[in-house]
């Protein structure tokens, strides 16, 4: 059984005052096996964006079936989301979403809090996850004192603390500059390498280039399923930016 | 083009009313609250001239008090308003409008918020001006007699004061957009707070003051002292007040954060990190909630005693309609005879239309400044100006007995009433070089009525009966010594049996009567209660005008602070809470954790103030004494009920606050 498995996802935006509706979604299916890091490329306005918040149950679709490890998304009822995503679920955003009121500690620990686990099983879960992020040094240091790959870093560890079944990822590297970016996507891969599934929303092919897979989403539609099947990050870059190009002038051609 | 300003005006303070229609209703209050007490001071429109001394000099502390507040208070809010404008007004910068336009635009937001400001505040003014009259002329215990008319020169007062004001913050904020760059004006509200460092100087130092405020409060023995030292306790307290609650609340956060199975829960981990992150300005906040409170509290519960406490005074001051007294020598060769002086009074009364006029009780006392030579050595100290004087009443027997209704041994010695008892064994008296001793007897157990109500001086006050042939001794003895005979006050109180309003004019004539015949006497004179009952009324009741009008003033004020305090806080969190909500926390949860935050700023303040209220509460005590009221039972009753009604309104702003709160961050 995939671990993932998106039906026939549609989702349509009526407009407030009347005008014609937006298709955001129609019609993605596809599926994730446990232990695969997923890129999702497309440009703005594709519905990448939409396709994830649905991922994550921040949003229901207007048609169509999300599965995780074969339950339904839209079975679970509405009081137990919050801890549902909190459980099953791990975000990393773009603008870190790290809250500046808690140490950097504290915010990798937010999602046990709100969970009401013991203060030693916290601290039990945090310093691997701290060393292998590299964030040991920092964790008594509040956000704004720290660099934005640091905040980046925590925000991971913070998606990762509660051993969560999908790490769902919005151009994490959208506000880091190139060193950070690389080391980020480094760790994230390393991660990936110890089994932990990811889908990661992107811009850039420098980041798609370190999953093993590519989704390419055109007008609410999956276009293109590009897989690493070994190749080198080098190679698998070439063949993700020819894609790119492809796909780029398909439209322009249809269009 | 002409237009566009004050189209942009208008729209700004529609799009800001959150924060606007508040400060709005800051200016119509006060306008309104200054028109009415520099309306309501205006003599040709009070009947009676005695009583409008008390109440002009009420009104004119009353609006140099709004007027501070005024000043202060709407350059705070003007400042906090312009605050939090940095950003968009830098953003306007950026993108094109220079700094004339920002300050034309700005311009015509005050001039708006003027218009609307002021003149709203002269008709609510007006409006109210009748229902004050007629509160104040209640409470004055007189008709309403007076006219509410509007006042020109009050209207054109208020508007030119309050018109400067604005005028002021709208300079002031004018400087502040021209002193910064744009991109600092960008970045003005962005910058993050530290979590505050533990400071034990400020610690130490609000320990000190406050712990000095209350100690003066509770060591006060007199109300001479209290009258002098209420103020500097009044300033240790606020000082304390602001160093405590920045030093000592961010103490208390850190402990509850070290205690990590405290701090580590879903409700509390928020709302604690949350405060400790803001805590500096949060501290300051919260003082001034507690301060503001406080003020409020004291000066309502303050004047609502005294009020409540003239009436029991009157008749205490005044046992019958009419007091007559005398001051006569009891050593001299024919001393006042009182049954004859009682008798001419009778005849003199009929003669006046008083015929069932009835002698109703009398007392008989002296009072003199003394100083202390040893234990219970006291000499007689009539130049009045020593350190370690003692006032000391002395009466006959007769006189203790008559109006405590209580009984007194015939032993010859000297019964003693003191705060604090006497331990001497003897009191010795000395006029120049001559003395006198009587042994100490019982002590007395109280003070007569009619002495202690009179004003109340304190813990150095003696009250000492004696036998009336040791008064006649005494009073030789001084005459020996220089200083003349001992004045003794003498006082019949009658009831005339008629109406009370026409005794004034009564008594004016009494004097001219035949008084011959009944001894030695002088300084005859002739008071009537109701006179007495009405000054006392037109004094106290401006007090409790005032007080309630302040006390007004100064919750409207605290409301306000709490108000934008949340407001300014909810659109803080609003962000947070997003991202408290993508990581997995619930709506319960979120109203469960700002439940406790808001409670916390609602009721720490609250609770300090209780504390301050109730330290002040013996200092009022002496205070009130001044004004001959010490009933413990009206001044707990009086105090709890003013922090009953106060917490009720508390509570409301609480939850209109909360919801508030709820509706940017939910």
């Amino acid at each position: 059984m995939p671990m993932l498995e998106v039906r026939e996802l549609k989702k349509v935006y009526a407009p407030r005052f009347g005008g014609s509706k937006v298709h955001a979604l129609r019609g993605v299916s596809f599926t994730l096996e446990e232990g695969e890091f997923t890129a999702v490329m497309g440009e703005s306005g594709s519905g990448k964006t939409t396709l994830l918040n649905i991922l994550a149950a921040l949003d229901q679709p207007t048609e169509g079936q999300v599965l995780l490890d074969g339950g339904d998304l839209s079975r679970v009822r509405e009081r137990d989301l919050a801890a549902f995503r909190r459980e099953k679920l791990g975000f990393i955003f773009q603008e870190f979403n790290l809250l500046d009121t808690f140490s950097l500690k504290d915010n990798i620990l937010l999602p046990l809090v709100l969970a009401g686990r013991r203060v030693r099983e916290m601290e039990e879960r945090l310093l691997p996850l701290a060393r292998a992020l590299e964030l040991e040094e920092l964790l008594g240091k509040f956000p704004y004192e720290v660099s934005g790959g640091q905040k980046q870093r925590a925000a991971v560890a913070r998606a990762l603390i509660t051993q969560p079944r999908l790490v769902l990822a919005d151009e994490p590297t959208g506000a880091l500059d190139s060193r950070s970016a690389e080391q980020l996507l480094r760790l994230l891969g390393h991660f990936n390498g110890q089994g932990q599934t990811i889908v990661m929303v992107t811009h850039s092919i420098q980041a798609a280039s370190h999953a093993q897979r590519v989704l390419f989403i055109k007008d609410g539609a999956i276009s293109r399923d590009l897989r690493r099947e070994g190749r080198e990050e080098s190679r698998f870059y070439t063949a993700i930016s020819q894609a790119l190009t492809a796909l780029q002038a398909g439209g322009e051609n249809r269009g | 083009m002409g237009k566009l300003y004050p189209r942009l005006a208008l729209q700004n303070i529609r799009r800001g009313r959150q924060f606007y229609l508040p400060y709005l209703f800051t200016v119509l209050a006060t306008c309104a609250a200054f028109y009415l007490v520099l309306a309501l001071n205006r003599p040709e429109l009070w009947p009676d001239s005695t009583r409008y001394v008390y109440l002009s000099s009420f009104m004119l502390i009353g609006s140099f008090v709004i007027g501070l507040f005024a000043v202060i208070f709407l350059t705070y809010t003007g400042r906090f308003l312009s605050k939090r404008r940095q950003r968009e007004l830098g953003l306007s910068n950026i993108l094109g409008m220079g700094k004339g336009h920002i300050a034309l635009t700005l311009g015509f937001e005050t001039l708006y918020l003027a218009l609307a400001g002021i003149g709203g505040g002269l008709l609510a003014g007006m409006a109210l001006q009748g229902v004050c009259t007629a509160l104040l002329c209640a409470l004055m215990d007189m008709p309403p007699i007076f006219s509410a008319a509007p006042s020109l020169s009050a209207m054109a007062t208020t508007a030119v004061f309050f018109a400067v004001i604005l005028l002021l913050n709208l300079l002031l904020d004018l400087a502040r957009v021209k002193l910064q760059k744009p991109v600092e004006l960008l970045r003005e509200s962005a910058v993050g707070e530290k979590e505050p460092k533990t400071r034990r100087l400020l610690a130490l130092v609000g320990l000190l003051a406050l712990g000095g405020g209350y100690a003066i409060a509770l060591g006060v023995a007199s109300a001479a002292d209290a009258l002098v030292l209420y103020f500097p306790a009044v300033f240790l307290v606020i000082l304390g007040t602001y160093c405590l609650f920045t030093a000592v609340s961010i103490v208390i956060l850190k402990l509850l954060k070290k205690n990590k199975s405290f701090y580590y829960r879903p409700t509390h981990f928020i709302g604690l990190s949350g405060m400790l992150y803001r805590m500096k300005r949060n501290a300051v906040g919260l003082a001034n909630i507690c301060v503001l409170c406080t003020m409020v509290l004291v000066m309502v519960s303050g004047t609502l005693t005294l009020y409540a406490g003239s009436e029991a005074l009157i008749p205490r001051r005044y046992p019958g309609e009419v007091t007559v007294s005398v001051t006569y020598d009891p050593a001299s060769e024919t001393p006042l005879d009182p049954d004859a002086l009682d008798a001419r009074f009778a005849a003199c009364a009929q003669r006046w239309g008083y015929p069932n006029a009835r002698k109703v009780g009398q007392a008989a006392y002296t009072s003199l400044w003394f100083v202390k030579d040893g234990d219970g050595v006291f000499r007689e100290d009539a130049t009045g100006s020593g350190q370690n004087r003692s006032y000391l009443y002395l009466m006959p027997y007769e006189t203790y007995e008559e109006r405590t209704g209580l009984s007194i041994p015939r032993d010859g010695a000297a019964h003693i009433y003191r705060d604090g008892g006497f331990a001497e064994k003897t009191l010795t008296l000395r006029f120049g070089d001559g003395a006198v001793e009587y042994p100490v007897g019982e002590p007395l157990e109280t003070i007569p009525d009619v002495i202690s109500a009179l004003l109340y001086v304190g813990s150095e006050d003696y009250y000492i009966a004696l036998p009336g042939e040791a008064l006649a001794q005494l009073s030789q003895l001084r005459a020996q010594s220089g200083l003349g005979g001992l004045p003794l006050n003498w006082y019949a109180y009658w009831d005339l049996g008629g109406d009370p309003a026409s005794y004034a004019t009564a008594l004016h004539a009494f004097p001219a009567s035949d008084w011959s015949g009944a001894g030695q006497f002088d300084g005859l004179t002739f008071r009537d209660r109701e006179s007495f009952a009405q000054e006392y009324y037109a004094l106290n009741s401006g007090f409790f005008f005032l007080g309630i009008f302040l006390g007004g003033l100064f919750l409207l004020a605290t409301v306000l602070i709490i108000y934008y305090k949340q407001l300014v806080e909810g659109y803080e969190d609003q962000a947070r809470y997003r991202i408290l909500r993508s990581v997995g926390m619930d709506r319960a949860t979120i109203r469960r954790s700002v439940d406790g935050q808001l409670l916390v700023v609602f009721f720490a303040p609250l609770l300090v103030s209780a504390v301050h209220l109730a330290f002040n509460f013996p200092l009022v005590r002496w205070l009130l004494s001044l004004f001959g009221v010490y009933d413990l039972w009206l001044e707990l009753g009086c105090t709890l009920g003013v922090f009953g009604v106060f917490l009720l309104l508390y509570a409301a702003v609480y939850r209109l606050t909360a919801r508030a709160y709820y509706k940017i961050v939910g």
